[in-house]
């Protein structure tokens, strides 16, 4: 009897979850808008599956493909990543560097998007990030490289597409020094699956450094309607260089 | 006052905030209690510091510099940037830069009417 009120508890969640019909805005997209923060944080600290240590929450892996949740890093790749943890000093972000697709998408700050027919913005609040989606078929600017790259949309129902081209192979994927390298592109996927949360989805696809490319998956929370994105004047207050050790391989994605 | 704004800290639902690897600069193995008084509090990004003169044993006095979380991960708990004045006592539980320095990660610090109050630092991303 238990069992079977378990069973109808889990049918009508999965009919629910299968009934939800995003909001939409008056051009028939879903909706998007709103402020937004990674539900799994401890994605911020290191993708792939990883024990609690000091300063590191305890995490699942967020990386759905291949199987197995490892980063599918060429031979000699890994070990850069392993020496990049041993020296995250060396971490672009710890120098108020740009995040870089995909971990834009996930660190432990709210972002906000906000959509029009012709774009979708994605403002981060650490270290003022802005993405501005043009969703209007424009094509990529030629020759550009930062760390965020340069994106552009195209919906496929209700899912936003994202390709991002023209990144500068200098990002990290987390704290815990995975890194992408030269010539790395993502595809990412945006999905409302309820109400409240906008499941993140990104490929990425980069041969200097992987055997095949890799997905990342990270659901985004819905924050509550009082939490607006603050100033991060990340150079003001930013007095850790001076006691960190010589940085011999600084913001270079860990390639030497 | 200051207690009742400061701790809407211990409700806020938001996640504490790291800027950079707590391991990238400082010492698990090497806590610190840090009982003193405190000369400035620059509330800012990434990391907010407290500058606080502490007595040794020998009775000198040493300035430290302790790191707390960003602005941002402090305001969201309740902390404004008047919340420590020169002159009040406080004390810290924080762990030490790896470089010797007297320099240090808060992980909680202890306000002059007793109350402990989480620094938002990246040490307590752990919790």
């Amino acid at each position: 009897m238990k069992y079977l009120a378990l069973l109808v508890i889990a049918a009508v969640c999965a009919s629910a979850q299968l009934a939800f019909t995003p909001p939409r805005l008056p051009d028939g997209h879903p909706d998007f808008g709103g402020i937004w923060m990674a539900a799994t944080l401890s994605a911020a600290f290191n993708v792939e599956e990883h024990a609690a240590s000091y300063g590191t929450p305890a995490g699942p892996s967020v990386i759905v493909d291949p199987p197995g949740g490892k980063l599918p890093y060429l031979p000699g790749m890994r070990e850069r990543a392993v020496d990049n943890d041993q020296h995250r000093e060396r971490d672009p972000v710890g120098q108020c560097h740009m995040h870089g697709v995909p971990r834009v998408m996930f660190p432990p700050f709210p972002l906000e998007v906000l959509q029009d027919g012709s774009y979708v913005v994605i403002l981060t609040e650490t270290e003022h990030g802005v993405r501005i989606i043009p969703t209007d078929g424009r094509p990529f600017l030629k020759n550009y490289s930062s760390w965020n790259g340069d994106s552009r949309g195209h919906w496929e129902d209700d899912t936003l597409v994202v390709e991002v081209r023209g990144l500068n192979g200098k990002g990290w994927l987390d704290q815990a020094g995975n890194f992408v390298g030269a010539g790395a592109t993502v595809v990412e996927r945006f999905r409302l699956t309820a109400k409240d949360t906008l499941e993140y989805e990104a490929k990425v696809e980069n041969a200097a450094v992987f055997s095949r490319p890799f997905t990342v998956r990270v659901p985004l929370r819905r924050r509550p309607t009082d939490v607006e994105l603050l100033e991060y004047g990340c150079i003001e207050g930013e007095r850790d260089a001076a006691h960190l050790p010589p940085v011999n391989a600084p913001v270079n994605g860990g390639q030497k | 006052m200051k207690s009742s704004v400061l701790f809407l800290l211990a409700s806020c639902g938001l996640p504490l905030a790291a800027h950079h690897s707590f391991a990238a600069e400082f010492d698990d193995k090497q806590p610190v209690k840090l009982d003193g008084t405190v000369t400035k509090f620059d509330f800012m990004n990434p990391h907010s510091w407290i500058y606080l003169d502490v007595k040794g044993p020998d009775g000198a006095v040493v300035r430290w510099s302790v790191e707390t979380g960003s602005t941002n991960a402090l305001f969201r708990r309740g902390w404004r940037k008047e919340s420590l004045r020169p002159g009040d006592h406080i004390t810290i539980d924080a762990f030490r830069a790896k470089d010797g320095s007297n320099t240090a990660n808060a992980s909680t610090v202890k306000l002059p009417g007793g109350r402990q109050v989480s620094a938002a630092s990246s040490r307590d991303d752990v919790k």
